[in-house]
């Protein structure tokens, strides 16, 4: 039988790549996963090859900062690209760079990452992870010359797998996918995410067993009056929050400051204040989860708590903005987790109800400072639930949330990741100009434009044209549209003499019209169909004039936007 | 009719890619569980160097090191009971007692039948004098799942629970936990009589003397098991019994020793006893009342706001001493009963008044009253 060679059709085509992209996405997801496992193991293997089981006063001094002198060079020049958390980069490279990301991203800061903070810089492993997994969802985008769209939509997939695997925690990645890295909770790409996240989560599990992060015991909210000492925990944690993040800006600033020749030992600078913290306060060494496990089971004096905040917040901001690779992801829950168990501890000495254990606080605190600094509070929420499989801390945790959010955005309103970009002199869209390319017709549209009645004299029709200026006449009234005249047809009836015969003999129906919900993109393609005036019309009754889309109202409203930035 | 094909290269290459792709995951993947499992090796080796260190550093009485070390040997290897149990026992031991607790009720919702942690749990809560919680924990353990051969552990650790409980004057409680105890006890006289003594603490002297009997006919000559049958016997009212037990003890401590010697007076100093001759009756009703008498008057002295209640009491007494001759004993049998209720009332005030009597002979009086009067 001879099989004839027939070119596919469009619709074959894009059924077929989306069938390969899901392929794709599975096994982008798997290896996100992989990179992120061997991530944290080589950190493990690192930090013990560098401190042994009980490290001496002279390595603990010493370690750090040799090891950011070989890091500071390869940072400065090999890697430049990797420094810090690595998820600012990723956004970047999503919003700015058409998801393309460099091979030598993922390597960089696989081994400046497992350097950093295998040598006990104070940072979390979490930010490098997603950069690693974006960053090989890229290259692995590149290397099979997917389209320019597929390869973007790499990045968050990649992003979102790694994270999965990094934090056992599934949902809370696809949260931060879509939150952070996408900035749109609604985006197309939630089910390549979910996919990838999964089988990134599977993976993890099938090596590492199904360990959660952090072992924290049922907790629930004991008093209804309680809610209130949550929320006072959100308060301090927005306030903690802000001043963490406006710290590290000014630190990383004052070293940007330096000259650029100096880049190179910037890092080693922060080794050894890090080496001279940690011969005082050896827990704040790397990611510091056990710590942080120990206060999520009130396992931990207040004293002991305070001591561990102080030292947590010098450490990574110094480790931070000196210039090494490691994120503030792990160090926000770190802070937070120590608040919550402080203000847990005060509360449980001056509350006049029944209170929860101090671990109850921690993990409300935990949540908090992360949406407080990260500002990503659905992550957040989403995160501890996966953490404690337990929906009774959920609304203090909201609560708690919300507050510390609120407060940290009004008195910083760029979020850190992006204000790390703009002290780098890059800018994201910001979210106003996101929500501005998701306008809709009802944005878009001059809802005053008159219309005239069927019965009016092309003459009569003809002056409103000029004194308007539009390029065609709507014919009708607001609840009955009749149709549209476009202004060449109105002139040639004109001049052949018509000019007191009425509009309605001339009115073509408004089959080319938008609805209200429209987004700016149909609403263009149609508006270039049109006569130069697109009519809006109600969903529910398609004859009911709701306004008309043209070219003056569409930069009437751009001029208000640009005006109001 | 010919199927539509499409292109075959394009085909290829992602075909190929993907299989490829999926090659270095495969490797990849292999190759990170080789590591994990080496660095899991790893961390169970240095949990295992951390807790040998935690040991050691706990038994040196260095307890906050001590929970130092134990803490990286537990979080280094979760999965370990041992270390986490001996790390709530450093904590505890450093005072942190709410943190051991914690530890052990994080550790209880993993393995919640293990009869360790319970008992690691209870022992907290008696420390922290917390009966209701180390009972039930207690019982938790005592219905946990043991390993064989800890019978006699789990034997033991009902026994700590009645003393806990004894201690706590949860008798009610504790007679439960006796009786529990005494249906799975080594049939050896050492068992019998620690049951027995149980049950004589948690006030079941009918019960005790049971057991005391078992042991008694496992070794006769067991000292503790005739102490304890006699003061069994005694609080059972049967004061010759308990004299029979007591007499062939070799030893008596001093409060045996008092027993056995009241015991011995309320059977020689009944006036209501049977078989006796009437001047012997005469004789000990004498006595009775001339004791009873020195101790209103002794009372007096001490307790002379007693004096509306005691009084009456003396002058009754008083009368009855010269009232009683032999006549009048074999012409009213019934003043003897008489006598015998006005000495136990006057030994009863007096003791209202002034406190339970120290001395033998009132103590006697009291029982020997208490013995004719019945239950109240």
């Amino acid at each position: 039988m001879t099989r004839l060679k027939v070119p596919l059709t469009p619709q074959q085509l894009r059924l077929r790549e989306n069938q390969i992209f899901l392929a794709l996405t599975i096994v982008i997801g798997v290896l996100a996963g992989l990179s992120a496992v061997l991530f944290t193991l080589a950190i493990g293997v690192a930090s013990r090859a560098f401190f042994g089981l009980q490290p001496s006063w002279t390595r603990l001094l010493l370690v750090p900062p040799a090891v950011s002198l070989v890091t500071g060079f390869l940072l400065y020049r090999y890697f430049p690209g990797v420094r810090g958390s690595g998820i600012p980069q990723t956004e970047v490279a999503f919003h700015l760079d058409g998801g393309v990301i460099p091979p030598s991203v993922p390597f960089g800061k696989f081994l400046t990452g497992v350097l950093c903070i295998g040598s006990g810089h104070s940072m979390g492993r979490e930010g490098p992870s997603v950069q690693i997994g974006a960053g090989i969802a890229s290259v692995i985008g590149q290397w099979l010359r997917l389209s320019p769209e597929r390869v973007k939509e790499l990045v968050p997939v990649g992003a979102a797998a790694a994270l999965s695997a990094a934090f056992n925690t599934p949902v809370a990645a696809v949260m931060f996918a879509l939150e952070e890295i996408i900035g749109d909770m609604n985006a197309t790409l939630l089910g390549s995410t979910v996919v990838a996240s999964v089988a990134s989560v599977i993976v993890e599990r099938s090596i590492l067993g199904n360990e959660p992060l952090f072992h924290v015991p049922v907790y629930h909210l004991v008093h209804p009056a309680e809610l209130v000492a949550y929320a006072a925990l959100g308060i301090v944690g927005g306030v903690v929050s802000l001043g963490f993040s406006r710290g590290l800006l000014w630190l990383r600033a004052t070293f940007r400051r330096l000259p650029a020749s100096s880049q190179v030992v910037q890092p080693a600078i922060g080794g050894l204040a890090i080496g001279v913290l940690l011969l005082f306060v050896p827990e704040v060494m790397g990611v510091g989860y056990d710590s942080v496990d120990q206060a999520l089971n009130g396992g931990m004096l207040a004293g002991t708590m305070a001591v561990l905040l102080g030292a947590k917040l010098v450490g990574t901001t110094i480790s931070y903005a000196s210039g090494n690779a490691g994120g503030i992801f792990a160090p926000s829950l770190y802070i937070g987790a120590m608040v919550g168990g402080i203000v847990g501890t005060a509360v449980h000495w001056l509350a006049p109800f029944p209170t929860g254990d101090t671990g109850a606080y921690a993990l409300v605190g935990m949540g908090a400072l992360f949406a407080g600094i990260i500002r990503a509070p659905m992550t957040s929420v989403f995160m501890i639930f996966e953490i404690t499989q337990d929906y009774q801390i959920l609304v203090p945790l909201m609560v708690a949330n919300l507050l510390a959010f609120s407060i940290a955005r009004h008195y910083q309103p760029t979020p850190v990741y992006h204000a790390f970009l703009q002290q780098d002199d890059i800018h994201l869209p910001s979210a106003e100009a996101k929500a501005g390319i998701a306008r809709t017709a009802r944005d878009l549209m001059d809802a005053d434009l008159p219309t005239v009645s069927a019965t009016t004299t092309l003459e009569d029709a003809w002056m409103q044209l000029e004194r308007s200026g539009a390029r065609a006449v709507l014919v009708g009234t607001p609840d009955e549209l009749v149709g549209v005249v476009a202004r060449d047809e109105l002139e040639a009836a004109r001049e052949a003499g018509g000019q007191d015969g009425a509009i309605g003999l001339l009115v073509s129906p408004a089959d080319v019209h938008a609805h209200p919900d429209h987004p700016i993109d149909v609403v263009l393609e149609r508006l270039a169909e049109s006569h130069g005036v697109l009519p809006v019309v109600s969903r529910a009754n398609v004859r009911r004039f709701e306004g008309a889309v043209t070219a003056d109202s569409i930069l009437r409203v751009a001029r208000r936007g640009s005006a109001a930035q | 009719m010919p199927l539509p094909d499409i292109n075959p290269r394009l085909v290829q290459r992602e075909v190929v890619l993907l299989v490829a792709l999926a090659l270095v995951a495969s490797v990849a993947f292999v190759f990170t569980r080789e590591v994990a499992k080496r660095q899991h090796d790893t961390n169970l080796s240095d949990a295992a160097e951390w807790f040998a260190i935690g040991e050691r550093q706990l038994d040196e009485g260095h307890a906050a090191a001590a929970v130092a070390s134990l803490r990286h040997a537990s979080s280094r290897s979760r999965d370990n009971r041992h270390y986490t149990l001996t790390l709530a026992r450093a904590l505890a031991a450093n005072g942190q007692v709410e943190e051991a607790r914690t530890v052990l009720l994080a550790l209880r919702e993993i393995v919640p039948d293990d009869p360790d942690v319970s008992i690691a749990l209870a022992r907290l809560a008696a420390a922290r004098q917390d009966v209701t919680e180390a009972q039930r924990f207690y019982q938790n353990a005592l219905y946990g799942i043991w390993t064989p051969g800890r019978e006699d552990e789990r034997l033991r650790l009902r026994v700590e629970l009645i003393r806990l409980l004894l201690q706590h004057e949860e008798r009610g409680r504790a007679l439960s936990e006796v009786v529990a105890l005494s249906t799975n006890l080594a049939d050896t006289a050492p068992a019998h009589t620690e049951a027995g003594q149980l049950f004589l603490a948690a006030g079941d002297p009918e019960r005790a003397l049971d057991q005391f009997s078992r042991a008694l006919e496992l070794s006769p000559e067991d000292d503790d098991a005739l102490a304890g049958a006699g003061e069994a016997a005694f609080l059972r009212g049967d004061y010759a019994g308990a004299q029979r037990y007591f007499s062939r003890a070799s030893a008596l401590s001093g409060r045996l020793g008092e027993l056995s010697a009241v015991a011995r007076l309320v059977l020689t100093q009944d006036p209501l006893a049977p078989r006796l001759t009437l001047a012997a009756r005469r004789s000990r009703l004498e006595a009775a009342v001339s004791r009873s008498t020195a101790r209103l008057e002794q009372c007096l002295v001490t307790r002379p706001a007693a004096a509306s209640s005691l009084e009456p009491l003396h002058a009754e007494l008083a009368r009855l001493t010269t009232s009683i001759d032999n006549r009048a004993l074999r012409d009213q049998p019934e003043l003897v009963d008489h006598g015998v209720d006005l000495v136990y009332r006057a030994q009863r005030a007096a003791a209202d008044a002034c406190g339970e009597p120290r001395d033998t002979e009132d103590r006697a009086l009291l029982l020997v009253g208490e013995r004719h009067r019945g239950p109240a």
